[in-house]
C-alpha cells in the first residue's frame, strides 16, 4: 500500500529535501490550563507529513495523539493552550494565524475524519448537505452546485445510489457508509492533507479493510498527505510509511515503518510490538505492558514511561534527550548511548 | 442540567479517579452534596422553616391573631419589622406561623402523589404487561390536563380546604412521579442482577424491597424534592383564589389574597409573602437540582 | 413529514380525549352520597332532587348515561349550568378569548425570551451573561406567576400608569387595547415558563457544542453564524420543544389565577365560581375544554418535534 520501500524519516532533514512537507510540527507543547499546574499534556512533539505519504501517530489512549491532531486544526478544547513550538500547515503558521485564516485552512487545505462516524455527522442534516457545505463555504459554489458535487463525491467514495443517498440522514446509513460520507466530506475541496483520527476503530473488521483501501486509493489520486492517528499497529504496518510513537505526551520514537517494526529502539515501542500477535509465528508468547498510562496530572518527571519500564534506572528520572540513528529517533538516553538494545520479545 | 458551567473534562484523558480510594456512588454523591454552598444554604433555610413550623408559637414576637385596629397598615417599623395588616396584625408573626402550612401542604400533596404513583409505578415497571399499559394510558390522560385544572375539578368533589385541595394536587401530580419511578424501575429490572435474582427464585416482594427500591430511590428523591416546590406554588395559587386554606388559618398564598384585596391602601403588602414563597420554592429547586447533579456525578465516578 | 404520522398523532390525541371524557363523566358519579341531592342542596324538596336527578340523567343505567352524554358532547352540547340558566358550552366559549389571549401572549413571550436568553447563555458559557441568565432562570422558576402579576400591575399600571390595571378588550374590536390589557398578565405568566425554556435551551446548546459533529463542522471550516444556524440550533431545539410542550399545562393552569389578578372574567373565574357553587356540568365542560386545548397544543408540539428530528420522522 505504501509506495515507499525505503521508509524515509519525517524529520527536518527529510530524505527528499526538494519535497516540501505539507505539515510540519516542531517541538509542539500543549498545557492544560487550571490549578494546580500540570506537566504538559503534549511536550516537544515534532514530525512532518509529506505530500502523498502517510504518517502514523500511535500510542495508547491518553497519549496526546488526538490533542496533537486537534492542535493542527487549531481546534484545541478551551482548557488547553499551545505553550510552545510551531505548526506550519501548507506554509501557514497555524499558531500565529487569525481565526479567519484558520477557517480558510480547515476543510480547504486539510480535511478531517474522526473515530465515531455516527456521532461525527450532524443527525438533523442530510448527508449530501454536509458534504457540500465545505464547497460553498470555501469555493463560493452555489448550494445547488455543491449538492450536485456531493452526489459525485458520494459516488467517488463508493456509495451506490449516490443521488438518493445524498438525501439520507446519517442514522439511515450503516457505519461503514457513514465513514465513507465523512471521507467524502473531508475531501470535498480536494485538500492537500487529510487528518484521520482513528477512522476505522469503530468499524467492523471487514469494513475497516474497505475504508483503508479507499483511503489508499484517494491518496494516490489526490496526492494526499495523511496524518493517521491510531492505536492499531496492523493499520500502521499496512498503511503508513512513517511512524511517530507517542507515550504520555512525548514522542518516544520516530522512524520509517519498516525500520521501526524490524528493530524498535524505545522500550515502550518494543513492549507495544510485543503485545501484538505476529502472523506466521505460532505459539509465540504475547507480552503485556504492566500498569496503564498515568493520568495527565500525574506524569512522572524525566522519562514518562519509567514506572512501567523493565529497564528503568535512576538516571531515567532526568530529562531525556535521546538521539537519532540516521532517521531513526528515540527519546531514550540509555538506548541512544548504546547501553540498552530493546528486544521485541523478552 | 447545572446552572453553572461545569469544568469540561479534557478529551482523551481518563478521569483522575485512581488517586481516590474506592467509594460507593452514594457516598461520593453525599460528599459532593455537602460541598455545594448553594445546597447547604437551601438546606439551612428549609431547616429554619422546619424550626418555625414546630416552634412558631414560642418565638413569634406577637400573637399572629391579635388585632389592633388602631395600628393598621403601619408599614415596617422597629416594633413591626414587616408592618401590620388590615386588622393591625403583625405581618412577621403571621408569616412565621404560616411556615407550618408551607411545609405541611406540600407534604400532603407529594405524599398523596407517592401513595398513588409509587406502588403503581413499581408494579408497572416490574411486571409490565397489562398493568403497565393501563396505568401508562391513565397517566397520559391525567397529564394531558393542566394540573391546576384537574385539581380544581377534584376540589369541586371533595370540597375546598387545605387538606382536600392538597390531596387534589397530589392526585394531579401522581403521574409525574409515576413516570419517573416507572422509568427507573424498568431500567433496573432489565439489569442483569435483577434477572439473576429472579432466576434464583426471589419473590416479587423481596425483589421490590431489596433490589428495586434502592435503585429507584435516587431519581425518586430528586423528583419528590422538585414536586415539593411545585406543590407549594399550587397551594399558594389555590389559597389565593380561596380553594385552599380557609380562615382563620392563613398561608402565604392567602396572605397574598389579603394583600390583593388591599393593594390600593397597602401596595407593598404582597412583597413579603411572595418573597417567602419564591425563596422556599427556590430552596426546594436548588436542593433537587444539586441532588440530581451529585447523583449523576456519583454514578459516573 | 408523512401524512400517516399526522393521522397517527391525531388518533393518539383522540384516545387521550376519550379517556378524559370517561374520567370527566365518572367524576360527577364519584361525588360522595347522592349526587343529585348534593347538587340540589340540603334544603331541596324531594321533587327538586328528582328533577336534578333527571337533568343529570342519573336515573338511567351508567352506560346509557355515558353514551347520551358523549353524544351531546360530540355535538357541542355540554349541558346546562346547574346554577344559572345558561348552556355550558356557550358560556365557556364566551369566556375563552380573554383566557386564551393571556395564554397565547405568555407562550409567545416565553418562547422568544427563553430561547434567546438560553441560546446566548449556552453559546457564551462561563461568561457574565451566562451567569446572569442562569441566575435569573433559577429565580424565575421559583416565583408564583400571580405574585409577579400583582407586582407588575402595581408597578406598571398603578404607579406608572403605563398600562391598564384590569379588564379586557377583545382583539377583534381593538388590537392595540387588547395588547395593552393582556401584556402584563401575559408577561407575568410567561416568566416561569421562559425560565424553564431558557434553562433547557442553555443546557441543550452546551450539550450540542460538545458533540463530535460540531467539531466535524468546525474542521470543515464552518464557524460563527453558519455553525450556529446549521449545526447547533436545530439539534439543540429538540429537547427545548419537549419542554415547551410540558409547559403548556403549566400555562393553562397558571392562567386561572393570573386572570383573577388581572381582573378579567375568563375561564378561570368561571371555573372558580363553578367549584364554589358545585356547578358540576360547568366543571365537566371546563375540564373537557382544557383537555382539548392541551391536546391541540401537544399535537402542534409533536409535529414540530418530528419536523426537526429526522429520526422520529422516519419511524
Amino acid at each position: 500500500m505504501s509506495t515507499s520501500k525505503t521508509a524515509g524519516a519525517a524529520t527536518a532533514t527529510a530524505v527528499a529535501p526538494d519535497v516540501r512537507p505539507i505539515l510540519s510540527v516542531r517541538d509542539l507543547t500543549i498545557d492544560y490550563l487550571g490549578e494546580p499546574r500540570q506537566p504538559a499534556l503534549v511536550q516537544d512533539v515534532s514530525f512532518d507529513v509529506l505530500p502523498g505519504r502517510s504518517v502514523a501517530l500511535i500510542g495508547e489512549s491518553g497519549c496526546g495523539k488526538t490533542i496533537t491532531s486537534l492542535a493542527v486544526l487549531g481546534l484545541l478544547p478551551a482548557r488547553m493552550r499551545v505553550a510552545g513550538g510551531s505548526i506550519v500547515l501548507d506554509g501557514v503558521d497555524v499558531l500565529q494565524a487569525s481565526e479567519r485564516t484558520l477557517r480558510d485552512l480547515r476543510g480547504r487545505t486539510v480535511g478531517a475524519i474522526f473515530q465515531e462516524p455516527m456521532s461525527s455527522l450532524n443527525p438533523t442534516m442530510p448527508v449530501g448537505d454536509q458534504i457540500g457545505e465545505a464547497r460553498w463555504l470555501h469555493l463560493g459554489e452555489s448550494r445547488r452546485a455543491a449538492r450536485a458535487k456531493a452526489v459525485e463525491l458520494l459516488d467517488r467514495v463508493g456509495i451506490p445510489n449516490a443521488a438518493r443517498r445524498a438525501r439520507a440522514y446519517p442514522h439511515e446509513l450503516s457505519g461503514g457508509m457513514q465513514q465513507r460520507v465523512m471521507i467524502a466530506s473531508a475531501i470535498a475541496c480536494e485538500p492537500a492533507m487529510l487528518l484521520a483520527d482513528e477512522p476505522t476503530t469503530a468499524l467492523d473488521v471487514t469494513v475497516q479493510a474497505d475504508i483503508l483501501a479507499l483511503l489508499a486509493d484517494l491518496q494516490r489520486d489526490l496526492g494526499l498527505g495523511i496524518l493517521f492517528v491510531t492505536h492499531d499497529l496492523g493499520v500502521v504496518a499496512e498503511f503508513c510509511a512513517d511512524v511517530v510513537v507517542m507515550y504520555a505526551g512525548h514522542v518516544v520514537e520516530r522512524a520509517g515503518t519498516r525500520a521501526l517494526f524490524a528493530a524498535p529502539r524505545h522500550p515502550y515501542t518494543a513492549a507495544l510490538l510485543g503485545a501484538v500477535p505476529q502472523a506466521g509465528q505460532a505459539r509465540t508468547v504475547l507480552t503485556t505492558i504492566p500498569g496503564r498510562v498515568p493520568p495527565s496530572g500525574a506524569f512522572p518527571a524525566g522519562c514518562r514511561f519509567r514506572p512501567r519500564c523493565a529497564h528503568a534506572v535512576a538516571t531515567c528520572a532526568e530529562p531525556q534527550h535521546g538521539g537519532a540513528d540516521g532517521d531513526h529517533f528515540t527519546l531514550c538516553d540509555r538506548v541512544a548511548a548504546g547501553e540498552l538494545t530493546p528486544r521485541r520479545r523478552t | 442540567m447545572t446552572t453553572l458551567s461545569p469544568a469540561p473534562v479534557p478529551v482523551d484523558r481518563p478521569v483522575a479517579a485512581s488517586a481516590l480510594p474506592n467509594r460507593s456512588p452514594m457516598r461520593t454523591a453525599a460528599r459532593a452534596f455537602f460541598r455545594s454552598p448553594a445546597a447547604l444554604s437551601a438546606l439551612a433555610f428549609l431547616a429554619l422553616l422546619l424550626f418555625l413550623a414546630v416552634a412558631a408559637p414560642l418565638v413569634v414576637p406577637y400573637d399572629p391573631a391579635a388585632q389592633n385596629l388602631a395600628n393598621r397598615f403601619s408599614g415596617p417599623s422597629a416594633e413591626h419589622w414587616l408592618g401590620t395588616d388590615e386588622f393591625g396584625r403583625d405581618v412577621l408573626s403571621r408569616m412565621m406561623t404560616a411556615a407550618q402550612i408551607a411545609l405541611v401542604a406540600p407534604l400532603i400533596a407529594v405524599g398523596t402523589a407517592a401513595v398513588i404513583g409509587v406502588p403503581t409505578a413499581l408494579l408497572a415497571g416490574l411486571r409490565r404487561g397489562a398493568i403497565d399499559a393501563v396505568a401508562g394510558r391513565l397517566a397520559d390522560a391525567v397529564m394531558s390536563l393542566p394540573a391546576l385544572a384537574l385539581a380544581m375539578a377534584i376540589i369541586a368533589i371533595l370540597g375546598p380546604g387545605l387538606v382536600n385541595s392538597m390531596i387534589a394536587v397530589g392526585i394531579a401530580f401522581a403521574p409525574s412521579l409515576f413516570r419517573v419511578v416507572r422509568g427507573a424501575a424498568l431500567a433496573t429490572s432489565r439489569e442483569t442482577f435483577m434477572e439473576s435474582a429472579e432466576s434464583i427464585g426471589c419473590t416479587t416482594r423481596r425483589m421490590v424491597w431489596v433490589h428495586l427500591l434502592p435503585n429507584v430511590a435516587a431519581p425518586m428523591l430528586v423528583q419528590v424534592t422538585i414536586l415539593m416546590g411545585v406543590a407549594l406554588l399550587a397551594e399558594a395559587g389555590l389559597s389565593f383564589i380561596g380553594l385552599g386554606v380557609q380562615p382563620p388559618d392563613s398561608s402565604w398564598g392567602s396572605m397574598l389574597a389579603d394583600a390583593y384585596q388591599n393593594q390600593f391602601r397597602d401596595p407593598f403588602g404582597a412583597v413579603a409573602p411572595g418573597a417567602a414563597l419564591a425563596l422556599t420554592v427556590l430552596c426546594f429547586n436548588v436542593l433537587g437540582d444539586t441532588l440530581r447533579d451529585v447523583i449523576a456525578a456519583g454514578r459516573r465516578a | 413529514m408523512s401524512l400517516t404520522l399526522v393521522v397517527r398523532r391525531l388518533a393518539a390525541g383522540l384516545v387521550v380525549l376519550w379517556i378524559v371524557s370517561v374520567m370527566t363523566f365518572l367524576m360527577v358519579r364519584l361525588i360522595p352520597g347522592d349526587p343529585a341531592r348534593t347538587v340540589a342542596g340540603e334544603q331541596a324538596t324531594p321533587e327538586l332532587v328528582e328533577a336534578v336527578r333527571a337533568q343529570l340523567g342519573l336515573d338511567q343505567p351508567l352506560l346509557t348515561q355515558y353514551l347520551r352524554w358523549l353524544g351531546g358532547v360530540l355535538q357541542g352540547d355540554l349541558g346546562m349550568s346547574l346554577t344559572s340558566p345558561r348552556p355550558v358550552a356557550q358560556t365557556i366559549l364566551q369566556a375563552a378569548p380573554a383566557t386564551l389571549s393571556i395564554t397565547l401572549v405568555a407562550l409567545v413571550l416565553a418562547v422568544v425570551l427563553g430561547v434567546t436568553a438560553g441560546v446566548v447563555a449556552g453559546l457564551r458559557q462561563g461568561t457574565w451573561i451566562d451567569r446572569v441568565v442562569s441566575t435569573l432562570a433559577t429565580l424565575g422558576i421559583a416565583m408564583p406567576g400571580f405574585w409577579v402579576a400583582m407586582l407588575l400591575i402595581s408597578i406598571f399600571a398603578m404607579k406608572l400608569h403605563l398600562l391598564p390595571a384590569t379588564g379586557y378588550a377583545p382583539f377583534s374590536e381593538d388590537p392595540a387595547r387588547w395588547l395593552q390589557h393582556v401584556l402584563l398578565p401575559g408577561a407575568a405568566l410567561a416568566l416561569a415558563t421562559a425560565a424553564q425554556i431558557a434553562r433547557q435551551a442553555r443546557g441543550s446548546v452546551a450539550d450540542v457544542l460538545a458533540e463530535p459533529y460540531v467539531r466535524t463542522a468546525r474542521a470543515r471550516g464552518a464557524s460563527g453564524s453558519v455553525l450556529v444556524r446549521r449545526h447547533v440550533l436545530r439539534n439543540a431545539s429538540i429537547p427545548v420543544i419537549t419542554v415547551i410542550g410540558l409547559q403548556a399545562g403549566h400555562l393553562l393552569g397558571g392562567v386561572i389565577i393570573v386572570e383573577t389578578v388581572a381582573g378579567m372574567s375568563g375561564i378561570g373565574t368561571l371555573a372558580l365560581r363553578a367549584v364554589l357553587d358545585r356547578d358540576y356540568t360547568m366543571i365537566q365542560g371546563y375540564v373537557l375544554f382544557a383537555a382539548v386545548v392541551m391536546v391541540g397544543i401537544n399535537l402542534v408540539v409533536d409535529l414540530a418535534y418530528q419536523w426537526v428530528n429526522p429520526k422520529v420522522r422516519a419511524a
